[in-house]
Protein backbone atom coordinates (compact mmCIF):
# COMPACT_ATOMS: atom_id res chain seq x y z
CA UNK A 1 0.00 0.00 0.00
CA UNK A 2 2.04 2.91 -1.25
CA UNK A 3 1.44 6.31 0.24
CA UNK A 4 -0.16 4.81 3.30
CA UNK A 5 1.27 4.15 6.70
CA UNK A 6 0.16 1.53 9.15
CA UNK A 7 -0.94 3.55 12.19
CA UNK A 8 -3.09 1.29 14.34
CA UNK A 9 -2.43 -2.37 14.98
CA UNK A 10 -5.30 -4.82 14.98
CA UNK A 11 -5.36 -5.01 18.78
CA UNK A 12 -5.53 -1.22 19.12
CA UNK A 13 -8.41 -1.08 16.66
CA UNK A 14 -10.23 -3.98 18.28
CA UNK A 15 -10.03 -2.52 21.76
CA UNK A 16 -10.89 0.93 20.46
CA UNK A 17 -14.19 -0.21 19.01
CA UNK A 18 -14.92 -2.64 21.84
CA UNK A 19 -14.52 0.14 24.40
CA UNK A 20 -16.20 2.72 22.19
CA UNK A 21 -19.36 0.63 21.90
CA UNK A 22 -19.30 -0.21 25.61
CA UNK A 23 -18.80 3.37 26.73
CA UNK A 24 -21.43 4.63 24.31
CA UNK A 25 -24.05 2.20 25.62
CA UNK A 26 -23.01 2.81 29.22
CA UNK A 27 -23.49 6.56 28.73
CA UNK A 28 -26.92 6.13 27.12
CA UNK A 29 -28.19 3.60 29.65
CA UNK A 30 -26.62 5.60 32.47
CA UNK A 31 -28.49 8.75 31.56
CA UNK A 32 -31.68 6.76 31.28
CA UNK A 33 -31.13 5.25 34.74
CA UNK A 34 -30.42 8.73 36.06
CA UNK A 35 -33.52 10.31 34.59
CA UNK A 36 -35.90 7.80 33.01
CA UNK A 37 -38.47 10.44 32.14
CA UNK A 38 -35.97 13.06 31.07
CA UNK A 39 -34.12 10.76 28.69
CA UNK A 40 -36.73 8.20 27.62
CA UNK A 41 -34.83 6.11 25.12
CA UNK A 42 -35.26 2.65 26.63
CA UNK A 43 -38.49 0.73 27.18
CA UNK A 44 -37.92 0.15 30.87
CA UNK A 45 -35.52 0.46 33.75
CA UNK A 46 -35.08 -3.28 33.67
CA UNK A 47 -33.74 -3.23 30.09
CA UNK A 48 -31.54 -0.20 30.69
CA UNK A 49 -30.09 -1.61 33.89
CA UNK A 50 -29.39 -5.02 32.36
CA UNK A 51 -27.60 -3.39 29.44
CA UNK A 52 -25.68 -1.16 31.83
CA UNK A 53 -24.55 -4.18 33.83
CA UNK A 54 -23.61 -6.23 30.76
CA UNK A 55 -21.55 -3.42 29.25
CA UNK A 56 -20.10 -2.62 32.64
CA UNK A 57 -18.38 -6.01 32.51
CA UNK A 58 -17.57 -5.50 28.82
CA UNK A 59 -15.76 -2.25 29.48
CA UNK A 60 -13.85 -3.77 32.41
CA UNK A 61 -12.71 -6.58 30.11
CA UNK A 62 -11.87 -3.99 27.45
CA UNK A 63 -9.86 -1.90 29.87
CA UNK A 64 -7.92 -4.88 31.20
CA UNK A 65 -7.28 -6.13 27.66
CA UNK A 66 -6.17 -2.74 26.42
CA UNK A 67 -3.81 -2.22 29.34
CA UNK A 68 -2.40 -5.72 28.93
CA UNK A 69 -1.80 -5.10 25.24
CA UNK A 70 -0.24 -1.70 25.96
CA UNK A 71 2.29 -3.17 28.33
CA UNK A 72 3.25 -6.31 26.45
CA UNK A 73 3.52 -4.59 23.07
CA UNK A 74 5.26 -1.46 24.29
CA UNK A 75 2.30 0.60 23.11
CA UNK A 76 2.28 2.32 26.51
CA UNK A 77 5.35 4.27 25.32
CA UNK A 78 3.05 6.27 23.06
CA UNK A 79 1.40 7.69 26.15
CA UNK A 80 4.48 8.36 28.24
CA UNK A 81 4.45 11.96 29.42
CA UNK A 82 7.47 14.01 28.37
CA UNK A 83 8.69 17.41 29.47
CA UNK A 84 8.34 18.46 25.85
CA UNK A 85 4.60 17.88 26.11
CA UNK A 86 4.16 21.11 28.04
CA UNK A 87 5.45 23.56 25.36
CA UNK A 88 3.89 21.32 22.72
CA UNK A 89 0.54 21.57 24.45
CA UNK A 90 0.72 25.36 24.16
CA UNK A 91 1.56 25.10 20.47
CA UNK A 92 -1.34 22.72 19.97
CA UNK A 93 -3.73 25.05 21.78
CA UNK A 94 -2.49 27.97 19.70
CA UNK A 95 -3.25 25.95 16.59
CA UNK A 96 -6.72 24.98 17.82
CA UNK A 97 -7.48 28.58 18.76
CA UNK A 98 -6.40 29.77 15.28
CA UNK A 99 -3.52 31.76 16.77
CA UNK A 100 -1.06 29.85 14.66
CA UNK A 101 -1.30 27.81 11.53
CA UNK A 102 1.51 25.45 12.27
CA UNK A 103 1.84 22.27 14.19
CA UNK A 104 5.23 21.04 15.34
CA UNK A 105 6.38 17.54 14.54
CA UNK A 106 5.49 15.73 17.76
CA UNK A 107 8.04 13.06 17.08
CA UNK A 108 5.67 10.37 18.33
CA UNK A 109 2.33 8.80 17.53
CA UNK A 110 0.02 11.19 19.34
CA UNK A 111 -0.02 14.91 20.06
CA UNK A 112 0.06 15.93 23.75
CA UNK A 113 -3.70 16.57 23.79
CA UNK A 114 -4.42 13.10 22.46
CA UNK A 115 -2.00 11.53 24.91
CA UNK A 116 -3.65 13.28 27.80
CA UNK A 117 -7.20 12.37 26.81
CA UNK A 118 -6.59 8.76 25.80
CA UNK A 119 -4.46 8.01 28.84
CA UNK A 120 -6.95 9.96 30.95
CA UNK A 121 -9.67 7.48 30.06
CA UNK A 122 -7.86 4.90 32.20
CA UNK A 123 -8.14 6.70 35.57
CA UNK A 124 -11.64 7.91 34.65
CA UNK A 125 -12.72 4.34 33.91
CA UNK A 126 -11.15 3.12 37.13
CA UNK A 127 -13.14 5.76 39.06
CA UNK A 128 -16.31 4.65 37.27
CA UNK A 129 -15.62 0.98 37.94
CA UNK A 130 -14.97 1.60 41.63
CA UNK A 131 -17.94 3.90 42.22
CA UNK A 132 -20.12 1.73 39.99
CA UNK A 133 -19.38 -1.42 41.97
CA UNK A 134 -20.05 0.34 45.26
CA UNK A 135 -23.48 1.22 43.90
CA UNK A 136 -23.96 -2.23 42.37
CA UNK A 137 -23.18 -4.12 45.60
CA UNK A 138 -24.73 -1.82 48.18
CA UNK A 139 -24.51 -4.37 50.98
CA UNK A 140 -21.14 -6.03 50.45
CA UNK A 141 -19.32 -2.79 49.61
CA UNK A 142 -21.33 -0.51 51.89
CA UNK A 143 -18.36 0.43 54.05
CA UNK A 144 -16.26 1.30 50.98
CA UNK A 145 -18.70 4.08 50.21
CA UNK A 146 -17.57 5.89 53.34
CA UNK A 147 -14.00 6.17 52.09
CA UNK A 148 -15.30 8.91 49.85
CA UNK A 149 -17.92 10.34 52.19
CA UNK A 150 -20.88 8.03 51.71
CA UNK A 151 -23.04 6.42 49.06
CA UNK A 152 -24.62 9.74 48.07
CA UNK A 153 -21.18 11.15 47.23
CA UNK A 154 -20.40 7.99 45.26
CA UNK A 155 -23.51 8.57 43.15
CA UNK A 156 -22.53 12.16 42.41
CA UNK A 157 -18.97 11.16 41.48
CA UNK A 158 -20.27 8.42 39.18
CA UNK A 159 -22.63 10.87 37.53
CA UNK A 160 -20.17 13.75 37.14
CA UNK A 161 -17.49 11.48 35.70
CA UNK A 162 -20.08 10.17 33.23
CA UNK A 163 -20.48 13.74 32.01
CA UNK A 164 -16.67 14.05 31.65
CA UNK A 165 -16.84 11.01 29.37
CA UNK A 166 -19.51 12.79 27.31
CA UNK A 167 -17.33 15.89 26.92
CA UNK A 168 -14.24 13.87 26.06
CA UNK A 169 -16.08 11.75 23.51
CA UNK A 170 -17.63 14.87 21.98
CA UNK A 171 -14.25 16.58 21.66
CA UNK A 172 -12.66 13.37 20.36
CA UNK A 173 -15.30 12.88 17.68
CA UNK A 174 -15.21 16.51 16.61
CA UNK A 175 -11.44 16.76 16.38
CA UNK A 176 -11.10 13.49 14.48
CA UNK A 177 -13.89 14.14 12.02
CA UNK A 178 -12.80 17.74 11.43
CA UNK A 179 -9.22 16.69 10.83
CA UNK A 180 -10.35 14.29 8.18
CA UNK A 181 -12.44 11.19 7.64
CA UNK A 182 -9.16 9.36 7.06
CA UNK A 183 -8.83 9.25 10.84
CA UNK A 184 -11.96 7.13 11.14
CA UNK A 185 -11.00 4.97 8.18
CA UNK A 186 -7.60 4.58 9.81
CA UNK A 187 -9.14 3.29 13.00
CA UNK A 188 -11.01 0.67 10.95
CA UNK A 189 -8.39 -0.43 8.43
CA UNK A 190 -5.29 0.59 10.36
CA UNK A 191 -3.89 2.69 7.51
CA UNK A 192 -3.84 6.45 7.06
CA UNK A 193 -2.40 8.47 4.16
CA UNK A 194 1.31 8.95 4.70
CA UNK A 195 1.12 12.72 4.34
CA UNK A 196 -2.00 13.03 6.51
CA UNK A 197 -0.37 14.64 9.51
CA UNK A 198 2.39 16.42 7.62
CA UNK A 199 -0.17 18.59 5.88
CA UNK A 200 -1.00 20.19 9.17
CA UNK A 201 2.54 20.68 10.27
CA UNK A 202 5.06 23.01 8.68
CA UNK A 203 3.24 24.96 6.08
CA UNK A 204 6.42 26.03 4.38
CA UNK A 205 8.42 22.87 4.58
CA UNK A 206 7.79 20.36 1.84
CA UNK A 207 5.76 17.42 3.02
CA UNK A 208 7.83 14.37 3.75
CA UNK A 209 6.96 11.58 1.41
CA UNK A 210 6.71 8.34 3.24
CA UNK A 211 6.33 5.21 1.29
CA UNK A 212 5.86 1.63 2.12
CA UNK A 213 4.56 0.12 5.27
CA UNK A 214 5.87 1.69 8.42
CA UNK A 215 4.54 0.87 11.80
CA UNK A 216 4.29 4.02 13.79
CA UNK A 217 3.88 2.70 17.22
CA UNK B 1 -29.29 -25.64 79.43
CA UNK B 2 -30.79 -23.25 76.94
CA UNK B 3 -34.18 -23.98 75.49
CA UNK B 4 -33.39 -22.49 72.13
CA UNK B 5 -30.40 -22.97 69.86
CA UNK B 6 -28.56 -20.09 68.30
CA UNK B 7 -29.62 -21.36 64.91
CA UNK B 8 -33.29 -21.42 65.85
CA UNK B 9 -32.97 -18.00 67.33
CA UNK B 10 -31.53 -16.53 64.13
CA UNK B 11 -34.24 -18.25 62.12
CA UNK B 12 -36.82 -16.76 64.38
CA UNK B 13 -35.31 -13.31 64.04
CA UNK B 14 -34.96 -13.45 60.27
CA UNK B 15 -38.05 -15.43 59.44
CA UNK B 16 -41.38 -14.17 58.29
CA UNK B 17 -42.40 -11.99 61.15
CA UNK B 18 -45.36 -10.13 59.78
CA UNK B 19 -47.87 -12.27 61.61
CA UNK B 20 -46.21 -12.33 64.99
CA UNK B 21 -43.96 -9.71 66.43
CA UNK B 22 -40.54 -10.94 67.35
CA UNK B 23 -40.95 -10.07 70.97
CA UNK B 24 -44.17 -12.04 71.07
CA UNK B 25 -42.51 -15.08 69.56
CA UNK B 26 -39.48 -14.82 71.76
CA UNK B 27 -41.23 -14.08 74.99
CA UNK B 28 -42.07 -17.54 76.34
CA UNK B 29 -38.71 -18.91 75.28
CA UNK B 30 -36.84 -16.07 76.84
CA UNK B 31 -38.85 -16.02 80.01
CA UNK B 32 -38.05 -19.69 80.50
CA UNK B 33 -34.44 -19.64 79.40
CA UNK B 34 -33.30 -16.41 80.91
CA UNK B 35 -35.56 -15.28 83.71
CA UNK B 36 -34.99 -11.63 84.38
CA UNK B 37 -34.08 -12.19 87.98
CA UNK B 38 -30.88 -14.03 87.13
CA UNK B 39 -29.97 -11.92 84.12
CA UNK B 40 -27.13 -9.49 83.92
CA UNK B 41 -28.58 -6.08 84.60
CA UNK B 42 -29.07 -3.54 81.84
CA UNK B 43 -28.43 0.18 82.18
CA UNK B 44 -30.04 2.45 79.65
CA UNK B 45 -28.60 5.96 79.32
CA UNK B 46 -29.62 8.81 77.04
CA UNK B 47 -27.47 11.56 75.57
CA UNK B 48 -28.08 13.78 72.58
CA UNK B 49 -31.31 12.06 71.63
CA UNK B 50 -34.99 12.76 71.16
CA UNK B 51 -36.12 9.73 73.21
CA UNK B 52 -37.67 8.39 70.04
CA UNK B 53 -35.83 5.08 70.37
CA UNK B 54 -37.28 4.54 73.84
CA UNK B 55 -40.72 5.43 72.53
CA UNK B 56 -40.22 2.92 69.74
CA UNK B 57 -39.36 0.22 72.28
CA UNK B 58 -42.37 1.17 74.41
CA UNK B 59 -44.45 0.71 71.27
CA UNK B 60 -43.97 -3.04 71.19
CA UNK B 61 -47.58 -3.69 72.10
CA UNK B 62 -47.63 -7.46 72.05
CA UNK B 63 -46.70 -8.65 74.63
CA UNK B 64 -45.93 -5.19 75.77
CA UNK B 65 -42.98 -3.49 77.20
CA UNK B 66 -43.98 -4.28 80.76
CA UNK B 67 -43.40 -8.00 80.22
CA UNK B 68 -40.18 -7.32 78.39
CA UNK B 69 -38.89 -5.24 81.23
CA UNK B 70 -40.04 -7.49 84.01
CA UNK B 71 -39.58 -10.92 82.49
CA UNK B 72 -36.56 -10.65 80.20
CA UNK B 73 -34.48 -7.64 80.91
CA UNK B 74 -33.38 -6.78 84.35
CA UNK B 75 -33.46 -3.09 83.57
CA UNK B 76 -31.81 -1.25 86.44
CA UNK B 77 -32.07 2.24 85.09
CA UNK B 78 -33.83 4.07 82.29
CA UNK B 79 -34.19 7.85 82.31
CA UNK B 80 -37.84 7.75 81.24
CA UNK B 81 -39.11 4.50 82.69
CA UNK B 82 -37.38 4.35 86.05
CA UNK B 83 -39.40 5.47 89.03
CA UNK B 84 -36.23 6.42 90.87
CA UNK B 85 -34.87 9.90 90.42
CA UNK B 86 -32.12 12.08 91.79
CA UNK B 87 -29.62 10.59 94.21
CA UNK B 88 -31.50 7.31 94.35
CA UNK B 89 -31.17 6.84 90.58
CA UNK B 90 -27.50 7.78 90.61
CA UNK B 91 -26.96 5.26 93.39
CA UNK B 92 -28.56 2.50 91.31
CA UNK B 93 -26.21 3.25 88.42
CA UNK B 94 -23.18 3.26 90.67
CA UNK B 95 -24.16 0.04 92.39
CA UNK B 96 -24.75 -1.72 89.10
CA UNK B 97 -21.47 -0.40 87.78
CA UNK B 98 -19.45 -1.52 90.76
CA UNK B 99 -21.11 -4.95 90.83
CA UNK B 100 -19.84 -5.49 87.27
CA UNK B 101 -21.17 -7.83 84.57
CA UNK B 102 -23.87 -5.64 83.10
CA UNK B 103 -24.96 -4.50 79.65
CA UNK B 104 -25.11 -0.88 78.64
CA UNK B 105 -27.65 0.59 76.25
CA UNK B 106 -26.75 4.00 74.89
CA UNK B 107 -29.39 6.11 73.22
CA UNK B 108 -28.32 9.33 71.54
CA UNK B 109 -25.03 10.70 70.27
CA UNK B 110 -22.20 11.78 72.55
CA UNK B 111 -21.39 15.52 72.50
CA UNK B 112 -17.60 15.75 72.79
CA UNK B 113 -16.80 19.40 72.19
CA UNK B 114 -15.50 21.47 75.11
CA UNK B 115 -15.08 18.38 77.26
CA UNK B 116 -18.59 17.16 76.59
CA UNK B 117 -20.17 19.99 78.59
CA UNK B 118 -23.15 20.20 76.20
CA UNK B 119 -24.78 17.16 77.74
CA UNK B 120 -24.69 16.44 81.44
CA UNK B 121 -26.43 13.51 83.06
CA UNK B 122 -26.36 14.04 86.80
CA UNK B 123 -24.07 15.16 89.55
CA UNK B 124 -21.37 13.61 91.66
CA UNK B 125 -19.96 15.47 94.66
CA UNK B 126 -21.59 18.64 93.45
CA UNK B 127 -19.95 18.38 90.03
CA UNK B 128 -21.75 17.71 86.78
CA UNK B 129 -21.15 14.39 85.08
CA UNK B 130 -20.91 14.80 81.34
CA UNK B 131 -22.50 12.22 79.10
CA UNK B 132 -19.09 11.72 77.49
CA UNK B 133 -17.57 10.67 80.82
CA UNK B 134 -20.61 8.53 81.63
CA UNK B 135 -20.36 6.62 78.37
CA UNK B 136 -16.63 6.05 78.76
CA UNK B 137 -16.91 5.08 82.42
CA UNK B 138 -19.84 2.68 82.06
CA UNK B 139 -18.77 1.57 78.60
CA UNK B 140 -15.35 0.43 79.72
CA UNK B 141 -16.89 -1.76 82.42
CA UNK B 142 -19.89 -3.15 80.55
CA UNK B 143 -19.81 -6.59 78.94
CA UNK B 144 -21.25 -5.18 75.75
CA UNK B 145 -22.76 -1.92 74.59
CA UNK B 146 -25.89 -1.63 72.51
CA UNK B 147 -25.84 1.65 70.62
CA UNK B 148 -29.57 1.99 70.07
CA UNK B 149 -30.59 4.37 67.34
CA UNK B 150 -28.64 5.98 64.52
CA UNK B 151 -27.45 8.80 66.82
CA UNK B 152 -25.50 6.57 69.15
CA UNK B 153 -24.59 4.10 66.38
CA UNK B 154 -23.29 6.61 63.81
CA UNK B 155 -23.86 10.14 65.11
CA UNK B 156 -27.13 10.64 63.31
CA UNK B 157 -28.99 13.92 63.43
CA UNK B 158 -27.03 15.51 66.33
CA UNK B 159 -23.79 14.88 64.40
CA UNK B 160 -25.14 16.27 61.13
CA UNK B 161 -23.61 19.45 59.78
CA UNK B 162 -22.74 21.85 61.30
CA UNK B 163 -22.57 19.73 64.48
CA UNK B 164 -21.84 22.58 66.92
CA UNK B 165 -21.56 20.28 69.94
CA UNK B 166 -19.12 17.85 68.30
CA UNK B 167 -21.48 14.88 68.57
CA UNK B 168 -19.95 11.48 67.91
CA UNK B 169 -21.09 7.90 67.86
CA UNK B 170 -20.38 5.53 70.72
CA UNK B 171 -17.89 3.52 68.68
CA UNK B 172 -15.99 6.68 67.71
CA UNK B 173 -15.79 7.70 71.37
CA UNK B 174 -14.62 4.19 72.28
CA UNK B 175 -12.00 4.18 69.54
CA UNK B 176 -10.60 7.49 70.67
CA UNK B 177 -10.56 6.45 74.31
CA UNK B 178 -9.14 3.01 73.50
CA UNK B 179 -12.12 1.18 75.02
CA UNK B 180 -12.41 -2.34 73.66
CA UNK B 181 -15.97 -3.19 74.77
CA UNK B 182 -17.90 -4.65 71.82
CA UNK B 183 -20.53 -2.30 70.41
CA UNK B 184 -23.67 -3.42 68.60
CA UNK B 185 -25.05 -0.68 66.40
CA UNK B 186 -28.83 -0.92 66.29
CA UNK B 187 -29.33 1.81 63.74
CA UNK B 188 -32.65 3.34 62.80
CA UNK B 189 -34.43 6.56 63.41
CA UNK B 190 -36.01 5.06 65.41
CA UNK B 191 -34.99 1.38 65.38
CA UNK B 192 -37.75 -1.21 65.29
CA UNK B 193 -38.51 -2.63 68.76
CA UNK B 194 -37.74 -6.10 67.39
CA UNK B 195 -34.23 -4.99 66.42
CA UNK B 196 -33.59 -3.72 69.94
CA UNK B 197 -35.14 -6.69 71.73
CA UNK B 198 -33.75 -9.23 69.27
CA UNK B 199 -30.20 -7.96 69.70
CA UNK B 200 -30.53 -7.69 73.45
CA UNK B 201 -32.05 -11.16 73.66
CA UNK B 202 -29.21 -12.57 71.59
CA UNK B 203 -26.67 -11.11 73.94
CA UNK B 204 -28.56 -12.35 77.01
CA UNK B 205 -29.21 -15.83 75.64
CA UNK B 206 -25.85 -16.65 74.17
CA UNK B 207 -23.53 -14.28 76.00
CA UNK B 208 -22.07 -13.15 72.73
CA UNK B 209 -22.82 -10.43 70.26
CA UNK B 210 -24.70 -11.34 67.07
CA UNK B 211 -22.93 -11.40 63.72
CA UNK B 212 -22.36 -7.82 62.62
CA UNK B 213 -21.88 -6.19 59.24
CA UNK B 214 -19.05 -3.80 58.37
CA UNK B 215 -20.75 -0.92 60.11
CA UNK B 216 -21.43 -2.92 63.26
CA UNK B 217 -25.12 -3.66 62.72
CA UNK B 218 -26.57 -7.15 63.32
CA UNK B 219 -26.67 -8.82 59.91
CA UNK B 220 -29.91 -10.58 60.72
CA UNK B 221 -31.80 -7.27 60.77
CA UNK B 222 -29.70 -5.09 58.46
CA UNK B 223 -28.49 -7.56 55.85
CA UNK B 224 -30.84 -6.60 53.05
CA UNK B 225 -31.27 -3.54 50.87
CA UNK B 226 -34.70 -1.92 50.91
CA UNK B 227 -34.74 -1.26 47.17
CA UNK B 228 -34.10 -4.91 46.31
CA UNK B 229 -36.96 -6.10 48.50
CA UNK B 230 -39.37 -3.26 47.92
CA UNK B 231 -43.05 -4.03 47.31
CA UNK B 232 -42.92 -1.27 44.69
CA UNK B 233 -39.95 -2.83 42.94
CA UNK B 234 -41.95 -3.93 39.88
CA UNK B 235 -42.80 -0.28 39.27
CA UNK B 236 -39.11 0.54 39.23
CA UNK B 237 -38.27 -2.25 36.79
CA UNK B 238 -41.12 -1.16 34.53
CA UNK B 239 -40.10 2.51 34.81
CA UNK B 240 -43.28 3.63 36.45
CA UNK B 241 -42.35 6.46 38.80
CA UNK B 242 -44.52 8.50 41.11
CA UNK B 243 -43.91 12.17 40.48
CA UNK B 244 -46.05 13.31 43.37
CA UNK B 245 -46.96 11.86 46.72
CA UNK B 246 -49.82 9.37 46.78
CA UNK B 247 -49.25 8.48 43.12
CA UNK B 248 -48.84 4.92 41.96
CA UNK B 249 -45.28 3.90 41.18
CA UNK B 250 -41.73 3.70 42.46
CA UNK B 251 -40.85 6.55 44.81
CA UNK B 252 -37.30 7.08 43.50
CA UNK B 253 -38.12 10.30 41.68
CA UNK B 254 -39.53 11.84 44.84
CA UNK B 255 -36.39 11.07 46.76
CA UNK B 256 -36.59 7.46 47.94
CA UNK B 257 -33.18 6.38 49.29
CA UNK B 258 -34.12 2.69 49.30
CA UNK B 259 -31.18 1.75 47.03
CA UNK B 260 -28.71 2.59 49.79
CA UNK B 261 -30.73 1.68 52.88
CA UNK B 262 -30.44 -1.56 54.85
CA UNK B 263 -33.19 -2.90 57.11
CA UNK B 264 -35.94 -5.53 57.14
CA UNK B 265 -38.96 -3.28 57.53
CA UNK B 266 -40.35 -4.57 54.23
CA UNK B 267 -40.86 -7.96 55.92
CA UNK B 268 -41.23 -7.02 59.52
CA UNK B 269 -43.35 -3.88 59.18
CA UNK B 270 -44.06 -1.49 62.01
CA UNK B 271 -46.60 -1.07 64.77
CA UNK B 272 -47.05 -4.81 65.11
CA UNK B 273 -47.16 -5.56 61.41
CA UNK B 274 -49.53 -2.77 60.46
CA UNK B 275 -47.56 -0.88 57.85
CA UNK B 276 -44.19 0.59 57.02
CA UNK B 277 -42.73 3.69 55.39
CA UNK B 278 -42.85 2.79 51.72
CA UNK B 279 -46.13 0.94 51.93
CA UNK B 280 -47.58 4.09 53.45
CA UNK B 281 -46.29 6.08 50.47
CA UNK B 282 -43.35 7.73 52.19
CA UNK B 283 -39.98 7.54 50.41
CA UNK B 284 -37.27 5.78 52.39
CA UNK B 285 -34.89 8.26 54.02
CA UNK B 286 -32.18 5.65 54.74
CA UNK B 287 -32.42 6.25 58.48
CA UNK B 288 -30.41 3.12 59.28
CA UNK B 289 -27.35 4.21 57.31
CA UNK B 290 -24.06 5.45 58.64
CA UNK B 291 -24.28 8.70 56.74
CA UNK B 292 -27.81 9.55 57.85
CA UNK B 293 -29.08 12.24 57.56
CA UNK B 294 -26.31 13.71 55.35
CA UNK B 295 -26.48 10.86 52.83
CA UNK B 296 -30.25 11.23 52.44
CA UNK B 297 -30.86 14.96 52.16
CA UNK B 298 -32.83 16.49 50.55
CA UNK B 299 -35.25 13.75 51.61
CA UNK B 300 -37.65 14.36 48.73
CA UNK B 301 -35.20 14.83 45.89
CA UNK B 302 -33.43 12.21 43.83
CA UNK B 303 -29.91 13.55 44.19
CA UNK B 304 -28.09 15.92 46.44
CA UNK B 305 -26.88 19.24 45.06
CA UNK B 306 -23.22 19.79 44.25
CA UNK B 307 -21.76 22.50 46.48
CA UNK B 308 -19.94 25.09 44.39
CA UNK B 309 -18.53 28.40 45.63
CA UNK B 310 -21.52 30.49 46.75
CA UNK B 311 -24.12 28.31 45.05
CA UNK B 312 -25.40 24.79 45.27
CA UNK B 313 -26.32 23.47 41.86
CA UNK B 314 -27.87 20.17 40.98
CA UNK B 315 -25.50 17.73 39.34
CA UNK B 316 -27.78 17.89 36.30
CA UNK B 317 -27.32 21.64 36.02
CA UNK B 318 -23.54 21.34 36.31
CA UNK B 319 -23.47 18.67 33.63
CA UNK B 320 -25.77 20.56 31.29
CA UNK B 321 -23.94 23.88 31.64
CA UNK B 322 -20.59 22.26 30.90
CA UNK B 323 -22.23 20.28 28.08
CA UNK B 324 -23.53 23.50 26.57
CA UNK B 325 -20.05 24.98 26.88
CA UNK B 326 -18.56 22.00 25.04
CA UNK B 327 -21.16 22.26 22.29
CA UNK B 328 -20.62 26.01 22.01
CA UNK B 329 -16.85 25.50 21.92
CA UNK B 330 -17.11 22.87 19.22
CA UNK B 331 -19.51 25.05 17.22
CA UNK B 332 -17.25 28.09 17.44
CA UNK B 333 -14.26 26.00 16.48
CA UNK B 334 -16.13 24.52 13.55
CA UNK B 335 -16.91 28.01 12.26
CA UNK B 336 -13.26 28.92 12.69
CA UNK B 337 -12.23 25.77 10.87
CA UNK B 338 -14.48 26.60 7.96
CA UNK B 339 -13.39 30.26 7.92
CA UNK B 340 -9.69 29.44 7.78
CA UNK B 341 -10.24 26.74 5.24
CA UNK B 342 -8.71 24.01 7.39
CA UNK B 343 -11.62 21.69 6.79
CA UNK B 344 -11.73 22.04 2.99
CA UNK B 345 -7.98 21.80 2.60
CA UNK B 346 -7.59 18.15 3.36
CA UNK B 347 -10.40 17.02 1.16
CA UNK B 348 -8.92 18.77 -1.83
CA UNK B 349 -5.38 17.66 -1.21
CA UNK B 350 -6.08 14.31 0.33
Amino acid sequence: MKGWIYRHTLAVRFFHWWNAVSIFILILTGFYIHTPYGFPIFPSMDVARKLHFIFMYAVIAGLIGRLYYAFISGDYKNFRPRLLDIPNMFKLMKYYLFLSDELPDWGEKYNPGQKMMYAGFVPLLIIQIFTGFVLYFPTALNHWAYWLGGPHIIRIIHYVVAWIFVYCVAAHLYLDFSEGVANIVGMITGYIPADFHEKHRKKHAPAVQETGRTVQG
Amino acid sequence: MKGISRRDFMKLCAGSVAAVSLSQALMPELARAVPAAGNPPVLWIQGASCTGCSISLLNSAQPGVKEILTEIISLKFHPNVSAAAGDLAMKVIEETESAGKFYLVVEGAVPTKDGGIYCTVGERDGKEITFLDRVKELGSKADAVLAVGTCSAFGGIPAAKPNPTGCKSVSEVFNEAGIKTPVINIAGCPPHPDWIIGSLAHVLLFNEIPELDQTGRPKVFYGKVVHENCPRRQYFDASKFARNFSEEGCLLEIGCKGPLAHCDSFDRQWNNGTNWCIKAGAPCIACTEKGFPGCAVPFYERMEGVPLPNITASADAVGAVLGAAVVAGIGAHLIGNLATGRLGKKDKEG
